[in-house]
């Protein structure tokens, strides 16, 4: 074989591989549009928040459920009060919040005691899901119905497991100790619940980015675009994720994946299933994919929903450092999850969620950045061998970062003409300008790390609690 | 079920007809300006692909500002608008004529207008309101507010339901009532609720008997507004449902008739709390402590606590306590230290409801029993009491 053979041969394997790529790129963005055009249309349809008329009735309905909101904390002294409190404020007529002290070294249990007057109560474990030893259960003597439950450590899903053991309410909803719910974000959260009691086993709300709104008696009073450009990247990220996926795919009744920092859940499914596992970085994904291979093996009607309206206000990284940290134990979870429910990997006894959900999850969420980086590093190599044209590779380039760009000025415009929760010309501003330059480095440095993630979790790495830098809720000014 | 799978099946069509028409104008400029100018294929589908990609960024751009810049018009126009229309509205309903001023500002702030009869038409009653509902109905609005409850998005109809359902005489109860019928679960409710607000008897038991076929959302909705007719309603509506052989209808109402939480006429209980269904049975049980004339509920009581369903066990042992019935002691004792964490809870609690001779039996097991039973004991005797119960303070 000669060199000419073997150039020809190089060349034919590059723009075979280069083609796939391509292809792959464009099926991928076609889902991501189909899904965002769907959310846009379902959005202005379904969007239907409950009228003042329809809120005052729910709040004297006898009728409503109750709600247990699980809440793990660990070493998180420095915001579980503002946190809790504001948990305690919410418009929804039963409700009880049992805070999940998981072995925290700092004085997160001190503050709960001092701040809440709690004394150490009798309650008993009502479920008996298994976790690590429980030490001491308080109740709070104020007239609220607050329950803390201080246990050893055992990691985020071990902490969740001991709240839902002690909750008595038929739904549980598990929200993280930083995050702000909206003041009706129960209600709002528990219609399809309420709509269908049989068939729903869990909804997912959407989560955004609160650096730099303005809080205020435990709601958001004030929201804004964050002074950081980090913080402003992943606010249209969330936009792009909850907005563009979910809905779609809540709609075929395949969601893989309810955000463990605001879910709601039947709780005598979450416990049928097992309760969340201990041995995973991803133990939101994890257990609605778990739900999904119990209920699809069992041939039981079930519905896992998503709902865009209530809203859960989390702090997200500012650093780059934090971020990397979160994004590759996020993909790490991706990874385990998938690993552990592969056997309904096309497999057509799990209907669309095995047929449709899982291969592209797998292929797109799981695999998706190691080929986007191949397709990088494939432009780079034909470019420094002359194999392709820097105009060429400039083209394709572009038409790929640009799809980005529609994607996330799609999720903008969507959340716009929807609910409307940015008002300010400025802030629209800022956000269509941040949803053009996340796609120009920032979308690159994420995917390098989910990268990373990719490759840890098929290692195998495990993790604890994920830690992150607090900087506790903006103040709104005095008036 | 069906109407729901059209409904997503028409959401999917239009989601993947938009698609298209991304798409199309795509290949439209590929085939038409790009081909002929670039010789590689590949090379022309991606020129014309950034081209439409560009041009979507800037539509979406472009419809933002025109959406925000209508937002903000619409603002400034209703916070001029309202006061001028609540200020009219009002000197209508004082007796002045105003129907001339209140035409041309209907004309011009359609909108704001309805928003604020709607608001004055929840303020007034009696004759204000008899004159407001004339006023709408010499304005077109009675008719566009039945045209938009028909035909207009979820939030509009129930918005316009809730217009209709204020209209002074039931002039829009025929719009009611079939938006009652058959829509989707919130207009449902919204029409049920509006409707029960201004029921008689009558008409009262015609929304009960509507609302236990429904959902769950519109009963929740429903619960509070039908407590007002729940007397009336137990003598005529519950006996009717009460021999249904519709067992979901049955525990529909059964539930109802629960969450009104008042001493209720209920004759035909001991016959539900035999009847072949758990599911009714349990309902028929929670209802005993509301039942009024002195019913004997122990017998069934006992033999609801001997069933197999944990459901109705549960439903027995959370009644047991109201009833203070002391042959049913040995029971809750062995519910207590049984193995079902749930029944030993209930068992506990009604053993403290019980008063002294219960607290004894909890004393026992908390001393004397095994550690789950001693802890199910122990948060009984604590329940409801707080540190002043002797628990040290954290």
């Amino acid at each position: 074989m000669n060199l000419e053979t073997i150039e020809i041969l190089v060349h034919r394997f590059y723009f075979l591989v280069e083609s796939g790529i391509i292809l792959y790129v464009f099926v991928i963005n076609s889902i991501y549009l189909l899904l965002t055009v769907m959310a846009f249309v379902s959005m202005r349809r379904n969007h239907a928040p409950f009228s003042p008329g329809e809120r005052e009735a729910l709040m004297r309905s006898p009728l409503m459920p109750a709600i247990s909101l699980i809440v793990p904390a660990y070493n998180e002294a420095m915001s579980v009060q503002e946190s809790v409190g504001c948990m305690l404020k919410l418009d929804y007529p039963n409700y009880e919040v049992v805070v999940v002290n998981d072995g925290s070294k700092d004085e997160t249990l001190q503050v709960l005691i001092e701040s809440f007057h709690l004394y150490k109560s009798a309650r008993a474990p009502v479920g008996a899901l298994s976790t690590k030893p429980v030490r001491r259960v308080y109740e709070s003597s104020d007239p609220i119905r607050l329950v803390v439950v201080d246990k050893e450590n055992g990691g985020k899903a071990d902490a969740i497991n001991a709240g839902i053991n002690m909750a008595t309410s038929p739904l549980v909803m598990v929200v993280d100790s930083d995050s702000i719910i909206d003041r009706a974000g129960l209600l709002q959260m528990v219609k399809p619940y309420l709509e269908d009691p049989e068939r729903v086993i869990a909804v997912g709300g959407t989560v955004r980015a609160v650096n730099d709104c303005e809080v205020h008696d435990g709601r958001v009073t004030r929201i804004r675009t964050s002074a950081s450009n980090v913080a402003n990247f992943q606010a249209v990220e969330y936009l792009r994720a909850f907005y563009g996926g979910r809905v779609g795919f809540s709609l075929l009744n395949s969601l893989l994946i309810i955000s463990g920092a605001f879910g709601l859940f039947k709780r005598e499914a979450v416990l049928e299933v097992g309760g969340f596992e201990h041995a995973t970085v991803g133990e939101d994904m994890e257990l609605i994919v778990r739900m999904h291979h119990h209920y699809l093996d069992r041939k039981q009607p079930y519905r896992v929903v998503y709902v865009a309206e209530p809203v859960c206000w989390t702090e997200v990284p500012q650093t780059l450092k934090i971020l990397q940290r979160q994004r590759k134990r996020w993909q790490r979870g991706t990874v385990e999850s998938l690993w552990r429910h592969r056997e309904m990997l096309l497999n057509p006894r799990y209907g669309v969620v095995g047929m449709f959900a899982f291969p592209y999850f797998l292929l797109f969420e799981m695999f998706g950045p190691a080929v986007e980086l191949l397709g990088y590093a494939l432009t780079a190599l034909g470019l420094v061998f002359r194999i392709i044209s820097p105009g060429i590779a400039l083209l394709f380039f572009s038409v790929s970062i640009v799809f980005g760009i529609l994607l996330s000025t799609s999720a903008v415009l969507l959340e716009e003409m929807t609910t409307l929760r940015y008002p300010s010309w400025r802030d629209s501003v800022r956000l269509f300008g941040t949803a053009i330059l996340e796609n120009l480095g920032f979308r690159q440095l994420l995917t390098w790390w989910r990268v990373q993630g990719l490759m840890e979790g098929l290692k195998g790495k495990r993790g604890g609690w994920g830690i992150m830098e607090r900087r506790g809720f903006k103040a709104a000014p005095q008036q | 079920m069906l109407s729901r799978r059209l409904g997503q099946a028409a959401m999917w069509l239009r989601g993947i007809a938009i698609l298209a028409a991304f798409f199309y104008p795509v290949w439209t400029l590929h085939v038409h300006v790009f081909a002929q100018r670039i010789e590689e294929a590949p090379l022309s589908l991606a020129a014309s692909f950034l081209t439409v990609q560009a041009g979507a960024i800037l539509l979406q751009l472009l419809a933002s500002c025109a959406f925000k810049w209508a937002v903000d018009l619409r603002e400034g126009r209703s916070r001029r608008a309202r006061p001028r229309i609540l200020r009219e509205l009002a000197a209508h309903v004082a007796g002045d004529d105003r129907r001339a001023a209140l035409r041309k500002l209907e004309r011009r702030y359609a909108t704001d207008f309805d928003r604020s009869m709607e608001r004055f038409l929840s303020l007034v009653t009696g004759e204000s309101r008899e004159r407001l509902t004339v006023l709408a109905s010499e304005l077109r609005l009675v008719s566009r507010w039945e045209r938009r409850a028909r035909y207009a998005n979820d939030r509009e109809q129930r918005r316009a339901v809730e217009c209709l359902g204020l209209l002074a005489g039931a002039r829009g109860g025929k719009a009611l009532r079939r938006l009652a019928r058959r829509s989707t679960p919130l207009v449902e409710a919204a029409a049920c609720r509006m409707l029960a607000r201004s029921a008689d008897q009558r008409g009262a038991e015609q929304v009960f008997s509507l609302i236990v076929g429904k959902g769950y959302l519109v009963r929740v909705l429903l619960a509070g507004e039908m407590r007002r007719h729940a007397l009336d309603l137990c003598d005529s509506a519950l006996p009717i449902e009460a021999a249904s052989v519709d067992t979901r209808r049955l525990t529909a109402a059964l539930e109802l008739a629960e969450s009104w939480r008042m001493a209720l006429r209920l004759p035909f209980l001991a016959e539900m709390m035999q009847h072949p269904s758990p599911e009714v049975r349990a309902r028929a049980l929670r209802l005993a402590p509301l039942a009024a004339g002195g019913q004997d509920v122990e017998p069934y009581i006992l033999a609801a606590l001997d069933e197999d369903s944990e459901l109705v066990k549960a439903a027995a042992l959370s009644v047991t306590a109201s009833l203070r019935a002391p042959s049913l002691l040995p029971l809750l004792e062995r519910f207590a230290t049984g193995d079902s964490g749930e029944l030993a809870r209930l068992a506990c609690a009604a053993l403290r409801g019980f008063g002294p001779e219960g607290v004894g039996i909890l004393r026992k097991l908390l001393l004397y029993g095994d550690a789950r039973s001693a802890a199910r004991a122990a948060e009984a005797l604590a329940s409801g009491s707080g540190p002043a119960l002797g628990l040290e303070p954290a």
